[in-house]
């Protein structure tokens, strides 16, 4: 579907409250499928990094999508830029998934890493089983450490932003961060000794 | 940073794990289509309906009967404590 609204356009709706004023039906539906267009690739990044399959991710992909629309009167411009509101909603989604999902522990198959066109054949098979490897120690961490993760390679979202959504100072979103991160190498090690 | 200079782990990590699947912004948008239609106005409309009168009674009928309820509870206890 051809948008006559540019991301900026569709991200500025949320701020202004246009989606939920009494704007077209089709003009909302330009308006919020450009703003799926703008961070959908971020939601999906998050999940993925938070250690949910393919399938995971899509089902709750979707559910963050349906809950900005069904909630986005309560969005409030003063109090947070779109993105911090939007990936608020996306940890909240992600944290009550694993919780609901506790103990069981998620096996990813060759099947739901979807292949990478832009890789050879033989890159890709390498790159499958280093996603699953790193799919399986972030599957170790707490979810505090996997959110510290998965906000920080959001290249749409700063650290004072970060911080907000993890309702800690910036200072303490970087300590977290740096551990979540030491920890996870740790684990990578860990797992190529095993297998060495 | 150049690409090839980036850590292959947070190269991995920045990639996100998963991918976006090419027809993911339509599938959402059918499901709100089904789910929470786009007509805001409409939907406001249908929520912001005042309660029918006997809708309202019942509240009413409920509040009564509750508040009796709470009256014999304390009552229950406060009057076995006195006579004691």
């Amino acid at each position: 579907m051809e948008s006559k609204f540019s991301t900026a356009d569709a991200v500025a709706a949320l701020s202004v409250d246009r989606l939920s004023n009494d704007t077209q039906e089709t003009d909302n539906r330009q308006l919020f499928s450009a703003f799926i267009e703008h961070y959908q690739h971020g939601v999906f990044g998050f999940l993925g990094r938070m250690g949910f399959s393919q399938t995971e991710a899509e089902d709750l992909a979707q559910e963050v999508f349906l809950k900005v629309w069904r909630y986005r009167a309560s969005y409030n411009p003063q109090k947070a830029q779109p993105s911090t509101w939007l990936y608020a909603i996306v940890r909240n989604t992600a944290l009550n998934k694993l919780r609901s999902t506790r103990g069981d522990h998620t096996e990813l198959s060759e099947l739901e890493i979807a292949a990478d066109k832009q890789f050879q054949p033989e890159q890709q098979l390498q790159r499958q089983q280093t996603q699953k490897k790193v799919s399986a120690a972030i599957n170790k961490l707490s979810p505090d450490d996997r959110c510290a993760i998965a906000l920080f390679y959001l290249d749409d979202l700063s650290g004072e932003q970060a911080a907000n959504i993890l309702q800690c100072s910036t200072a303490a979103f970087k300590t977290r961060l740096s551990r979540a991160r030491n920890k996870l190498k740790n684990i990578l090690n860990t797992m190529d000794e095993t297998n060495d | 940073m150049t690409d090839n200079d980036q850590d292959p782990l947070d190269k991995l990590l920045a990639d996100g794990l998963v991918k976006t699947p090419v027809d993911f912004t339509e599938t959402v948008l059918n499901r709100i289509a089904q789910e929470a239609p786009f007509d805001y106005s409409q939907r406001r409309h249908a929520n912001s309906k005042p309660p029918s009168r006997w809708s309202s009674a019942a509240l009413i009928a409920s509040t009564i009967v509750g508040g009796f309820q709470i009256i014999s509870f304390i009552l229950g206890i406060w009057i076995p404590v006195t006579a004691g």
